[in-house]
Formats: structure tokens, sequence, C-alpha cells
């Protein structure tokens, strides 16, 4: 890669990454339950990644060595949010200005057309955003992406027991939620 | 298999991660028992709804923008993002807005007393929700933890105040804890906008880290809810 110049080098760079945005942006966007948050976490792994292309290059497997990456920057990310006076107040998606269904489109108004189907994937949002980053994560790698506990526990550096503690207290915790709001 | 190991096999067994002879009693004890067929069902029914959430939307022209500012930030050793620093302004006034509070029913003696456990020596987030029927400015938020637990970032002070704004709806407060013995006791929220006020109790529970509280309880630890319609 040295002997590529600065296009070049912007070029290969972004036609490795690129095919995987989509992809890093959903689980960014699990992770950080806002379209505003999760561009800005895709956002600081390009930047982050950008010095490292001659690494990226000799990965043969990208997904899961990207979500390796993309996970620390969150939590590093929440950590420095925590460091911050009273980390305090986050409105609920419901009621916020950056509401993450707004993201989605628009369906009918028509209230006969306001499907089941989309309701119930507006709770179950908003529930997901009401969780810890912790089960946050895991929900979305395990539940969502489909990784195994056992790949997680290689791929984030997490035991395999405290992987499975935060699933099912994550999950408790979504269907203590919904079934108090008469979703489930 | 009673109900009780059922139970506590239920999130393995989703995850298909039983043993064969443990999954063959888990499958038996189910099929004769109809809550923990309801149960399953409903473990089920969340893990379908999570797989059929719709896809979240990537503005078409952030692809070009990311790659650029990568670039960019790597040649010029700074990020420059300005929506971002407007974001982040915008946050700290959305951090001072919420808070607690509501429209009508205040009044001085109104206690609401949820509980939540966490665990000894360990940061955990105790989350707590709020209702306010209207937007509220001027809202002085106190709160006052209990003897052996401390909030994170401001560890030996017995009381934090400060004043904020209300967004009309739910409002979520986040409470970085750490209990440094096993006594817990009442955290006290309160939430005054002029001559109005009203006092939350939150009861804290403290217990080993080697002992975790069961799962299905796990709810109250993390959110509590405070709702006031």
């Amino acid at each position: 890669m040295k002997d590529f110049n600065q296009d070049q080098v912007e070029t290969h760079f972004e036609k490795l990454l690129r095919p995987q945005l989509t992809w890093l942006y959903r689980i960014s966007y699990r992770f950080t339950g806002n379209k505003a948050d999760a561009e800005d976490l895709v956002q600081d792994l390009l930047v982050k990644l950008y010095p490292r292309r001659d690494e990226l290059d000799s990965v043969a497997n990208l997904r899961p060595w990207l979500v390796r990456v993309l996970y620390r920057l969150f939590l590093d990310n929440e950590r420095r949010q925590k460091r911050s006076p009273l980390r305090l107040l986050k409105r609920r998606p419901k009621d916020d200005a950056e509401d993450p269904l707004e993201q989605f489109p628009a369906s009918d108004p028509d209230p006969e057309q306001y499907t089941g189907g989309r309701i119930l994937s507006e709770r179950i949002e908003q529930a997901l955003n009401m969780l810890c980053r912790d089960h946050r994560a895991i929900i979305t790698l395990h539940d969502m992406e489909g990784y195994r506990l056992s790949e997680l526990e290689t791929l984030l550096e997490v035991p395999l027991g405290t992987l499975k503690s935060r699933l099912h207290r994550g999950r408790a915790t979504l269907r203590k939620i919904l079934e108090k709001d008469g979703t489930f | 298999m009673d109900c009780r190991i059922t139970n506590h096999y239920m999130e393995d067994y989703l995850d298909d991660m039983l043993d064969d002879a443990t999954r063959g009693r888990f499958q038996e004890h189910v099929e004769r028992c109809p809550d923990c067929r309801n149960r399953l069902a409903r473990g089920r029914e969340l893990k379908n709804a999570l797989n059929a959430l719709p896809e979240p939307i990537l503005d078409p022209d952030f692809a070009a923008r990311a790659f650029k500012h990568a670039a960019a930030a790597h040649t010029w050793r700074r990020r420059i993002d300005t929506s971002k620093m407007m974001r982040i302004a915008a946050s700290i006034l959305v951090i001072v807005a919420l808070g607690i509070v509501l429209k009508g029913g205040w009044g001085p003696g109104q206690l609401e007393s949820p509980k939540a456990f966490v665990q000894l020596n360990q940061p955990e987030d105790v989350q707590l929700v709020f209702y306010s029927e209207e937007n509220l400015e001027n809202v002085t938020f106190r709160l006052e933890p209990p003897d052996g637990i401390e909030l994170v970032g401001f560890e030996n002070q017995r009381e934090i105040v400060w004043q904020g704004n209300l967004a009309r709806g739910d409002n979520l407060l986040v409470l970085p804890v750490i209990a440094r013995n096993r006594e817990g006791g009442s955290l006290v929220a309160e939430i005054r906008h002029g001559s109005r006020n009203k006092q939350f109790r939150l009861q804290l529970k403290v217990q080993q880290a080697d002992h975790p509280h069961p799962g299905a309880d796990r709810f109250d630890s993390s959110v509590a809810p405070m709702r006031f319609i």
C-alpha cells in the first residue's frame, strides 16, 4: 500500500469498507438507538481504521474483526459520556426529536394501514433503547445479527457466563417492558 | 423437571445450548405444562420480533461524507465535524433539560417507592422513568443517595442539586451508582417547579456480586418506572 498515492490509498480503503457500511450502520444503530449517534460511531470507526489500512488488508475475515473494533469503540464512547457530569437524563425515543423511527419510511397515515407489525417494531425499538449498553449490545449481536455466544466470547473478550447473564437479563427486561405496555 | 428448573433453562433452550438429555426433559415438561409452554412461546415471539425489526436506513450521502472525513481526519490529525459539535452542544441542553416531573398530582408527601437491586462494589446503572404532561422550564432536581451508595462521579457527595427543564412525555434518568456496603437504603429524588414539588424514594437493595438476583427480577434493578399520567 505504501506505493499507492493518496488518492489510491483512499480509494483502496473505501473499496474495502464501503460494502460493510450498511451493516456497520445497522449494528451501530442498534447499539446507540438513534441515527445521529450511529452515524458518529461509524464515522469514528472509519477515522480509527484509516491509519490501520495495512492491517485491514491482512484481515482474512473482515466482519468479526470489525465487530470487535466497533464494540470497543462503542464502549469507549459510552465511558467518555459517563465521565461527563451526571450522565443523566436521556429522553426516551418516543418523545425525542431524534426519534429513531423517523428514519423508517413513513407508513400510510390511515390507522387501518398502520399494521400490527409496524407497531410492534416501534415498541420493540423503544424498549431496546431503554436497555443498558451491555444488554443492548449482546441482544444486537446475538439475537439480531446471529453471532453465537461462543463466537462473541472470543470477539468481545467477555467470558461466556457474563455474556449469557447479560443476554438473559436483557431479554427479561425487554419482556417486562413489553408486557407492561401491553405489547406482549 | 419442574417449572422452576424449566424456567431456569428457558433461555438456553431458546438459544439451543442445552445438551440432548436436558433438552429432552425440558421438552417433556413443556408439553404437559401450559404455563411453561406459554413462557416459551413468548420467548420465541420476542426473538422473532427482534429479527423482524426493519432495517435502519443509511443516508445515501453518508458514505461519501464519512470516507472523505476519515481521510481528512488522518491528514489533519484532527476532526472537524460541525454537525457533531452542534449535536454535542444540543445534547448538553438536553441533559439539563430532562428530569422528572409532571403537571398534575404534585405535592409534598406523595412518595413512590419502587425497588432496585445493585451489586456490591460494582458500578451499575439505575434507570428511572418519569412522565411529565408538559414541557417545564427551571425545574430544580435534587438527589440524595443513602449512606453506603454513591453516584459514580459524585463520590462522597450526599446531595446533588441542579436545575434544568423537562420535556413532555417520558423522561429517562440514568443514575450510575455503586454500593459501598450491604446496607442499601432509599435514594431520594426531589423535583421542584415553582411552588410544586414531588419526592420519589427508590429502595436500593444490595446483593453480593456472586449471588445475583434471579434474572426474572432484574427488571427492577435496571429500570424503575415512576409513571404519573
